[in-house]
C-alpha cells in the first residue's frame, strides 16, 4: 500500500512518499510523514510492516544523530547507507527481523554529489539514479526509465516526479491522493509542494 | 605517613593528595627515554620519522626488506590504508595498542564501509587509554602515539595522544627522547604552507640533530609518508623499507659518505 519514489538530478535528490496510514480497510491518518530527516543532508523514506517501520526509522535517525553529535561532522550518505544496511542485515539474522524497506537520499558535502540508495528488509543496498518501493514501483520505474535525466534541474525533476504520481493515482486500485515531497541538496533539506 | 603515600601511589585509580595521577606521570617519564618520533604536516601530505633503539648486527631484519604492506616496524606502523602511526614508549604496550587501533579501523570499515576518520581513530585509542587510568586497577599504557592520516572531511591531519588518554592536533610535533629540542627546532623552521618535499627535508634535518648517532642510516631510522594519489584521490601510505630509507638519505645528502664504508670493509 505504501508508495514511495525518489529521483536524483543535478545536485539534488527528490524523495516522495504517500501520506496515508491505514489499518485494514480504514485510512486512519491522511497526512502521515513517512520521510525522516536523518541529518542536515540526508533523507530517508520508509515503508513496510506498520510498527516496524517507525521503530526502525527512529532507531536509525537517533543513531545517525548520535554519530553526528559525538563526532564533529555527520556521516556521508554512502557511509550512513552502509551502516543502515548492516543494521538490516543483522536484523534479518535475528529472531524477528524488521520488515522495512527504505529509500535513502543524501547530498555528500565532501564530493558535492547527490546520492540515492534503494534498500530492502533483506539488507540489499544499491546506489541508483532513481528508485521506488511498493505497488507504485510497477508504474514509476518504466516512466523513469523513459523520462529520467540525471542532469535535469530541480523543476524538471519535479515534473518527472509528478508524472509518476499522476500515473499511480490514475491506474492503481488503492491509489493515494496526497504525497509528501522533500528535496535534499547542498543547502540541506526542505519540503516542496508539487 | 610515607608508607600511606606509597600505598596510595600503587593504585592507578587513586589521586595523590596534591590532586595528581602519579602512574600517568611515571608512564610519561618512561616515554621520555624512548626513541624519538617526529611528525610534520605539509599541505600535500604528512611525514613521520623515528629513531630505532633496538639495533645491532645480530638483529634479523630480513623480514623488513619485503614486508606485506610495509606495515610493521619497531616504531612506525600502518594502522589503516589512510593512517600511519608512530609509537614511543614501552614496545610491548605499543604493539598491543597498534593491534587495537587496526581492529578499531576495520570495525569502522565493517559498519560504515569507509576509512575511519583520523580523529575518530585517535579518540578510540584515547578512550581505551583513559579507561586504564580509571577502571580495573591496571597500570596505564606506557605509550605516546603520533597519528598521521587523511580523510575527506579534514584532509591531512596529525594527532598526538599520551598515556592519560588526552589527544591534540598538531602541525608539527615530536615525542620520545629529546622532544623538547626537536620541538623548538620545528617551531623555528616550520611554515604553514610547507610542501611535502620540504617537510621531508625538515624532518631529516631535525632528526639528524636530535639523534644519538652522527650520521643517519636505515639501521637507526624509520621513515614514512602519507600523500594523496593525484588520479584516484585516495590516500597513499608509504612506510619506507630500509633500502628506500638509505636511498632517500642519499638524495637529501644526509646519507653515509663513501669513505665510511671503505674504512669498514678494509
Amino acid at each position: 500500500m505504501d508508495v514511495s519514489f525518489a529521483i536524483t538530478g543535478k545536485g539534488y535528490v527528490i524523495l516522495a512518499a504517500d501520506t496515508t496510514a491505514a489499518h485494514s480497510i480504514i485510512k486512519v491518518k491522511l497526512d502521515e510523514d513517512k520521510i525522516k530527516e536523518l541529518s542536515p543532508h540526508l533523507l530517508m523514506a520508509y515503508s513496510g510492516e506498520p510498527g516496524d517501520t517507525v521503530q526502525f526509522a527512529e532507531y536509525v535517525e537517533r543513531n545517525i544523530r548520535l554519530y553526528q553529535i559525538r563526532n564533529l561532522y555527520p556521516l556521508r550518505p554512502s557511509s550512513a547507507a552502509s551502516w543502515i544496511r548492516r543494521s538490516l542485515a543483522d536484523s534479518l539474522r535475528s529472531r524477528k527481523p524488521y520488515s522495512v524497506n527504505l529509500l535513502l537520499g543524501g547530498y555528500d558535502t565532501t564530493t558535492h554529489t547527490p546520492h540515492l540508495y534503494w534498500m530492502d528488509y533483506l539488507g540489499t543496498l544499491v546506489d541508483v539514479p532513481f528508485a521506488a518501493h511498493g505497488y507504485g514501483s510497477y508504474f514509476a520505474l518504466s516512466l523513469l526509465d523513459r523520462y529520467h535525466d540525471p542532469e535535469a534541474p530541480l523543476e524538471e525533476g519535479l515534473a518527472v516526479l509528478k508524472r509518476c504520481i499522476d500515473e499511480v493515482t490514475k491506474r492503481l486500485v488503492v491509489a493515494q491522493p496526497k504525497y509528501k515531497v522533500k528535496v535534499v541538496d547542498k543547502d540541506g533539506v526542505r519540503e516542496v509542494e508539487l | 605517613m610515607l608508607i600511606l603515600v606509597r600505598s596510595i601511589q600503587g593504585r592507578t585509580t587513586i589521586f595523590s593528595p596534591e590532586g595528581r595521577l602519579y602512574q600517568i606521570e611515571y608512564a610519561m617519564e618512561a616515554i621520555s627515554h624512548a626513541g624519538t618520533v617526529l611528525g610534520v604536516l605539509a599541505k600535500d601530505g604528512i611525514v613521520l620519522a623515528a629513531e630505532k633503539k633496538v639495533t645491532g648486527k645480530l638483529l634479523d631484519l630480513s623480514g623488513a626488506k619485503e614486508g606485506g604492506y610495509g606495515g610493521s616496524g619497531e616504531k612506525i606502523f600502518l594502522l589503516n590504508s589512510n593512517v600511519i602511526g608512530g609509537v614511543a614508549g614501552i614496545t610491548a604496550d605499543a604493539n598491543s595498542l597498534v593491534n587495537y587501533a587496526r581492529t578499531a579501523a576495520q570495525k569502522h570499515l565493517f559498519l560504515y564501509n569507509e576509512d575511519i576518520p583520523v580523529e575518530l581513530l585517535a579518540q578510540r585509542l584515547c578512550d581505551l587509554k583513559q579507561g586504564y587510568t580509571q577502571y580495573g586497577g591496571l597500570r596505564p599504557f606506557g605509550v605516546s602515539l603520533l597519528y598521521a592520516g587523511y580523510d575527506p572531511h579534514y584532509e591531512f591531519q596529525l594527532y598526538h595522544s599520551d598515556p592519560s588518554g588526552n589527544y591534540s592536533g598538531w602541525k608539527a610535533t615530536c615525542i620520545g627522547a629529546n622532544n623538547g629540542t626537536a620541538q623548538s627546532l620545528l617551531k623555528q623552521e616550520y611554515k604553514d604552507d610547507i610542501s611535502i618535499d620540504d617537510a621531508i627535508g625538515l624532518v631529516l634535518r631535525v632528526m639528524s640533530k636530535t639523534m644519538d648517532s652522527t650520521t643517519l642510516g636505515s639501521e637507526k631510522l624509520e621513515f614514512a609518508t602519507l600523500t594523496l594519489d593525484p588520479t584516484t584521490k585516495q590516500p597513499k601510505a608509504k612506510v619506507y623499507r630500509p633500502a628506500e630509507v638509505d636511498a632517500l638519505l642519499q638524495k637529501q645528502g644526509l646519507g653515509k659518505k663513501d669513505e665510511d664504508t671503505e674504512m669498514k670493509t678494509s
